[in-house]
């Protein structure tokens, strides 16, 4: 049924390897943004697509991935 | 709610990678100069020390601690050193106990180290915990980042007491520094030497400021948080994250001509006011730091009933060469000079010691009201 808990996942709790306090901050947050940590966290780790996943925590999960180049002095003068 | 989920996003992954996720491309300060690390400790009695110049490591508590620090060189003399300490809470603790043992060479020394640490961008002092959470998260609660011992051990960093301390900085300070950010060492320079120069001519090093000395170093503090922050947003990464605060508004232009540029959002979040100078470049936030293709103020900024937000640029400091309607661009603050900010203290500083200027002790303040922002309001209710 849509909207309802993959058990599956639930059994997994992908979570369980967070810091305790990490974790508990994570949830409250997914909570305030409609959507759910474990559900989170599947579709960033494992690639299950989740559009409720916000496009923000999205971001900052993909920010390590972006290509960038530092300037070096030269290219500043 | 945008930044605050950006950041869990980012502290998710150090989480999952098990390392540090950097959030600043380029190294957030400087690098250390002749540094000088201090561990402090104490017990409400007592302050014990721990210092090393990385060399020769030296401990003592109250006087003795003091009397360690120079013995390492923590003395008025040519140059400044940089002070390396686990948090600012230490600079206060040194701060404490230089003022009950102000006859101790190094007592003057702190003193001057206590007046820079709030200078934001300053490399005389360097409080390893809060310059290396501007330049990673770790994936562990926030609160967890404010212990040092957290960070040895997501930097792999093995030492332990002051020479950890060292480690971790020159972690922090390592790879390309932040462009702009070297001109910190010539203010550094400029303060120091006005400091001894103040004291070898005969001015205790505690004495309290005179008011216009105060509202000089409050001017001075304020212009170094604008002057950091505005120099941060060159560094891609921190664009990125201020694109979720509405620091930084990436978007596509939608109507340019020679008098104003209108720039389509890509989402409903700006915190850049009408009036508010701002300048932009051309791209995504990634692209920070590049040359400015647009430097005016904001002449309006609407949302529409479809939701999209337009800003609208004007009063241009030049016309906005080869900018055409559909290009990609993110705006931002308008940059902050620090020389410019250097001339309006000069300016400040005359003021007061002319006329009948109530902060150099002539007159009465006058009284003026103006409109404050909301937001301003709230914050000081806040506090």
């Amino acid at each position: 049924m849509p909207g309802e808990p993959d058990p599956d996942r639930r059994e997994r709790r992908v979570s369980g390897d967070l810091a305790p306090t990490l974790a508990a901050l994570a949830a409250r947050a997914c909570e305030a943004a409609g959507t759910d940590l474990e559900d989170v966290l599947a579709d960033l780790r494992d690639g299950a697509h989740d559009e409720r996943t916000p496009a923000a925590l999205r971001a900052g999960w993909a920010a390590l991935d972006l290509d960038l180049h530092p300037t070096t002095t030269e290219d500043a003068s | 709610m945008s930044r605050a989920l950006f950041d869990l996003g980012a502290r998710l992954r150090a989480a999952h990678t098990g390392r540090p996720v950097p959030v600043a491309l380029y190294a957030p300060v400087l690098p250390p100069t002749n540094a000088l690390a201090v561990s402090v400790d104490h017990d409400g009695e007592h302050v014990y020390l721990t210092a090393t110049d990385g060399t020769t490591t030296l401990a003592g508590t109250d006087r003795d601690g003091l009397a360690a620090l120079a013995t390492l060189g923590a003395t008025l003399g040519t140059t400044h050193r940089t002070l390396v300490v686990a948090t600012r809470r230490d600079v206060v603790t040194l701060a404490a106990l230089a003022r009950a043992y102000p006859d101790e060479p190094a007592a003057p020394v702190v003193g001057w180290w206590d007046q820079r640490v709030d200078h934001p961008g300053t490399g005389a002092v360097h409080p390893v915990v809060a310059a290396a959470r501007l330049r990673w998260v770790l994936g562990v609660h926030p609160d967890q980042e404010r212990e040092l011992d957290t960070w040895r051990t997501w930097l792999n960093v093995t030492t332990s007491g002051p020479h950890a301390l060292l480690d971790v900085a020159r972690l922090t300070a390592s790879g390309s520094t932040l462009p702009g950010l070297l001109d910190a060492n010539g203010a550094d320079s400029a303060a120091w030497e006005r400091y001894t120069q103040r004291l070898t001519a005969g001015r205790p090093w505690w004495a309290r400021d005179t008011r216009a000395d105060a509202a000089l170093g409050l001017a001075s503090r304020s212009h170094a948080v604008e002057w950091f922050e505005s120099l941060r947003l060159d560094d891609p990464l921190v664009a990125c994250a201020a694109a979720h605060d509405g620091t930084a508004v990436a978007g596509r232009v939608v109507d340019v001509d020679t008098a104003s540029v209108v720039v389509e959002a890509d989402r409903p979040l700006s915190r850049l006011r009408v009036d508010a100078k701002v300048t932009a470049w051309a791209g995504e936030p990634t692209d920070a730091g590049g040359p400015e293709c647009i430097g005016g103020r904001v002449l309006a900024a609407t949302v529409g009933t479809d939701a999209r937000l337009t800003v609208t640029v004007g009063s241009l400091v030049r016309r906005p060469k080869g900018l055409v309607v559909g290009d990609r661009v993110t705006l931002r603050p308008g940059r902050v000079d620090p020389f410019m900010q250097a001339t309006g203290r000069g300016l400040m500083a005359a003021g007061y010691y002319r006329g009948a200027n109530w902060i150099a002790g002539r007159g009465q303040p006058l009284v003026r009201r103006g409109d404050v922002p909301l937001d301003v309001i709230v914050a000081a209710a806040g506090d």
